[in-house]
């Protein structure tokens, strides 16, 4: 079996009182090795934002309070190593794509500023990148406004792959773009996951996205981690009833389309 | 097209502000250097409570002096030290708010909001009162009296937009990227709250102009016989029964520069409202 990237063991997440007693996450673990890609999925409110926090090391920045442990390849992470870890062995691409730039900020700055490399130097990289996005290298000069939600999508998951993560992290990637779009992003990661030795965690609601996509699928529910199965066998026996109800609701939702 | 472009920087209300602010300053000398002003603080006993438009255009005060005179010298000792304090306040509030605003902020990063709360509770006269006391009679008691006054506003105020700006997802998306601290400050939160910043400011020129005057009128200000607006207003009190003049002409002065100042913090949310144009 290949070697685990990131490894999550008992996280229990609460935010401090005032929001809700109830812990956001509970007792959730789960690890992703190379070559995968796994599909975390659940209904809103159920965490999955969460977990995406917990592997950036972020959840201190909300102020969540945290229990459990998270290590990376085998070893445990502490604040320092975190900020070592994002946006180079980490590619994060956020939910709503468009607040997620910086309106100042040039497009192409965004991805170059990931790179970490030298205006001069950065430009070639960065066209480079654009155009693996299926964008034109022209969009950054463009301010994020000028552009639509799916290039910001698109140039998000550019700053992602930048620095040839370890870890891709998307969260909803596919909400904004079209399907052309999105079955030429997911191929990237694809690609980026058996090439790189990397591996992916897509949060997502689509079942075409994770079936599609994905080896494995983890279901979310209610802070719980309630299924944890490669794709096949949880469409054919679903145990959880939840995964059962969100795989027939998925289902019949594509057979009305 | 030049004229074009004139007439979009002077629309700028911060264009506006610099244009006043070169007239004030430069106001007074020019005038002084083409002897059209009499002497602010040279007396002339002959010349005592002359009515306006009689020999001087604002008329004179109890001393002789030319009121006109004295309003256009005594502007810069009036607003210098609101200025002065204003920006201090400005740059202290902005330190402080983007320290103690910031998410996971340490204990000691929270010192400046804790100061400001105290502050806030304390009246500011008495704070003006001990200032003097301790520093004595002059501009840096007004300075020190129109940080202490603002600051804590300022602080209050940012450090919530801070705290809103900072769940703004773009400044997660920079966090999550792996932006250090340092980084996230300075491009994106800084750029974002100095619109606010420009705003807040201006809308404390009143409070500040206003304190300066009321502690120099209290007799706090710059020693006599440095004109200030509210020393005038001292000064003339006693005669107002017979001499409107030297009492009315600061306080016009006064009322003319708040106006101002409101006009331009009206102009800032206008345009910042309006998306700006810039």
């Amino acid at each position: 079996m290949s070697a685990v990237v990131v490894e999550v063991r008992d996280l229990r997440v609460t935010y401090p009182a005032g929001r809700t007693a109830r812990p956001i996450l509970d007792g959730v673990s789960f690890a992703l090795r190379e070559g995968e890609c796994v599909a975390l999925v659940g209904e809103s409110g159920a965490g999955k934002s969460t977990v995406a926090l917990a592997l950036l090391g972020l959840l201190a920045w909300k102020s969540a309070r945290a229990e459990g442990a998270v290590r990376w390849r085998g070893r445990p992470v502490d604040g320092k190593a975190w900020e070592r870890l994002r946006g180079r062995a980490i590619g994060y691409v956020p939910q709503e794509p468009q607040a997620a730039l910086n309106p100042y900020v040039r497009c192409g700055e965004h991805v170059r500023e990931t790179l970490r490399l030298p205006r001069q130097v950065a430009a070639d990289r960065v066209a480079e990148l654009l155009r693996r996005v299926g964008l034109d290298p022209a969009v950054g000069s463009s301010f994020p406004h000028q552009v639509s939600g799916g290039m910001a999508q698109r140039l998000l998951l550019a700053a992602a792959l930048a620095n040839d993560p370890d870890l891709l992290l998307l969260d909803e990637p596919t909400a904004a773009v079209d399907q052309t779009t999105q079955a030429r992003m997911l191929a990237l990661v694809r690609q980026h996951v058996t090439q790189g030795n990397a591996s992916a965690l897509i949060i997502t609601h689509d079942l075409s996205t994770a079936v599609g996509t994905c080896q494995r699928i983890l279901v979310l529910h209610a802070g719980r981690l309630v299924e944890d199965a490669p794709t096949e066998e949880l469409l054919r026996r679903p145990r959880h009833p939840y995964a059962a109800a969100w795989v027939a609701a998925t289902e019949a939702l594509a057979r009305g389309a | 097209m030049g004229a074009a472009v004139v007439r979009t920087r002077l629309a700028h209300p911060a264009a506006w502000a610099l244009v006043v602010v070169a007239l004030v300053v430069a106001g007074p000398i020019g005038l002084d250097a083409a002897r059209v002003l009499d002497d602010p603080v040279r007396p002339a006993l002959d010349r005592r409570l002359e009515p306006p438009l009689h020999g001087s255009v604002l008329g004179t005060d109890h001393l002789g002096r030319d009121v006109l005179s004295r309003v256009v010298h005594g502007t810069v000792p009036t607003l210098a030290s609101a200025l002065l304090g204003l920006l201090a306040a400005a740059i202290l509030g902005v330190a402080g708010a983007l320290a103690a605003g910031f998410p996971a902020a340490g204990r000691w990063q929270r010192l400046p909001s804790w100061i400001a709360q105290g502050l806030l509770a304390w009246p500011g006269a008495l704070t003006a009162l001990v200032l003097v006391a301790v520093l004595g009679r002059g501009e840096w008691a007004l300075v020190m009296a129109v940080v202490l006054q603002v600051w804590p506003d300022l602080q209050w105020t940012l450090e919530r937009e801070v705290r809103a700006l900072s769940a703004q997802p773009f400044v997660e998306a920079a966090r999550a990227l792996g932006y250090g601290p340092l980084r996230i400050l300075t491009s994106e939160l800084l750029p974002h709250l100095l619109p606010s910043v420009a705003i807040l400011t201006l809308l404390h020129l009143r409070q500040s102009v206003m304190l300066v005057s009321t502690l120099a009128f209290l007799g706090l200000g710059p020693p006599p016989p440095t004109p200030t607006w509210g020393g005038m207003v001292a000064e003339g009190r006693p005669y107002l029964p017979d001499a409107w003049w030297p009492v009315v002409f600061p306080v016009v002065a006064l009322s003319a520069c708040l106006w101002f100042g409101g006009a331009l913090a009206r102009g800032l949310t206008a345009r910042r409202a309006g998306g700006g144009s810039s």
